[in-house]
């Protein structure tokens, strides 16, 4: 398991984030989930996340918030 | 606990607040906040910040399982202007697991009319991904501009980079003068006919600045070489181990007359013998700045110029804010971000 899948299911177990790609946008995330997401990340995979980055466009499904921590650490 | 209000979820009652509600409110925040913070013991300047007539300033959210409160959303209004209501929001506080934050700043919004929404001084952990992921609002931080005193010659507040050059404002005709009554701010400009956004009027100036029993603010009217002023700039001392720093804390009128500012602001610190002004603000095109002698904060370059003074702590500090219109225009002390840090005696 990735670093990712693997705080996205520190936060929330019983999603299936292969599946899920309203994470924000159909609000399955609750609010204090998502800070603890932004959080985990940036403490655990050292990256700092732009507030500009902050959308349902980087956030909705596992597989966009992989690409966007990856392009931070490219 | 009263009943109007919007209930979410069958269990949570969001509503405005009463003047009952105020000793709840303090003891949420006591509770539930940094620890001695002014408003959860401080009743006086509580209701100076969030009371106006019978409005209380506050959206609550109440468990009605318990009765107890569990989200609080303070907010002061920019003008008494109905039709132009724009509003600052203040102390943000959830306790329960939902998405209460939002729906309390949506009720704000809805139950007060506002145009504006605008924030200062928002979390970077927690306000302002709340604030991305749901509202959609932009978010930025103030720009911090200074004067730096070149006739002291030990720093006790800034932080001076050894071998930094310090370059004198020349003299460009320009003053800044007192202006000690709200009365003859008044008969000097035209407050209440302002298009800015957001829209302070003329209340709010005298409120916060003339009014506020516990912070002492100087206004200053800028004066260009011909006599004529059209811009007013609110100051404040800050003060640690002897040395003081002069904080432009809020600007009215044309933003022309900041680059003839620049030189009047000197000299009084010059005169004074103050380490620095700085001036918070955002919205300003940076050009109004050029040739005025005030210097962007860049974190890069070693230079500190202090913000927080209670207690006193020599870092650079962000302060961000969220807006929604491009045409918004924010200074230090808009919202709460100059409120008094704790009681003064006597």
């Amino acid at each position: 398991m990735d670093k990712v899948s693997e705080i996205l299911r520190s936060i929330r177990e019983d999603i299936d984030y292969e599946k899920t790609n309203d994470l924000i946008s159909g609000k399955v995330l609750k609010s204090f989930e998502i800070l603890m997401l932004i959080s985990n990340l940036e403490e655990e995979l050292d990256i700092e996340i732009d507030p500009t980055e902050m959308t349902p466009e980087h956030f909705d499904s596992l597989d966009k918030i992989r690409l966007l921590v990856e392009s931070k650490r490219a | 606990m009263k009943a109007e209000g919007r209930v979410i979820d069958d269990r949570y009652l969001i509503r405005l607040a009463e003047y009952d509600d105020i000793p709840v409110i303090m003891k949420f925040i006591e509770d539930n906040w940094t620890p001695n913070y002014i408003l959860s013991y401080d009743r006086e300047y509580f209701e100076f910040e969030f009371i106006d007539g019978k409005e209380v300033h506050f959206v609550l959210t109440v468990d009605t399982q318990t009765d107890e409160l569990c989200g609080i959303l303070g907010y002061m209004p920019c003008s008494r202007n109905k039709d132009n209501l724009d509003v600052f929001g203040s102390i943000w506080i959830v306790t329960a697991e939902d998405n209460l934050g939002i729906a309390m700043d949506e009720y704000l919004r809805e139950v007060t009319g506002c145009r504006h929404r605008v924030g200062v001084g928002l979390n970077r952990k927690t306000a302002v991904p709340m604030v991305r992921f749901f509202i959609g609002d932009n978010v930025d931080t103030l720009k911090q501009y200074s004067i730096v005193n070149d006739k002291i010659s030990e720093y006790k507040l800034a932080l001076v980079p050894d071998g930094a050059v310090i370059e004198p404002v020349k003299d460009n005709g320009y003053e800044i003068k007192p202006i000690e009554s709200f009365y003859k701010l008044r008969t000097l400009y035209d407050i209440d006919g302002n298009q800015k956004i957001p829209y302070k009027d003329s209340w709010f100036y005298e409120k916060r600045y003339y009014d506020n029993p516990r912070r002492d603010y100087v206004v200053y009217g800028v004066y260009d070489p011909s006599g004529e002023t059209g811009a007013f700039i609110v100051t404040r001392i800050c003060e640690h181990d002897g040395a003081r720093a002069l904080r432009i804390v809020d600007y009215f009128g044309d933003f022309a007359y900041i680059k003839g500012m620049g030189y009047p602001v000197y000299r009084y610190i010059s005169d004074n013998d103050m380490e620095y002004a700085d001036f918070y603000c955002f919205g300003i095109d940076p050009a109004y700045f050029d040739g005025s002698g005030f210097i962007i904060r860049n974190k890069d370059n070693g230079w500190i110029i202090p913000n927080r003074f209670e207690p006193f702590e020599q870092v650079d500090k962000a302060i961000w804010v969220r807006y929604k219109d491009d045409r918004t225009v924010i200074f230090k002390a808009d919202g709460d971000q100059d409120r008094a840090k704790e009681v003064i005696h006597g």
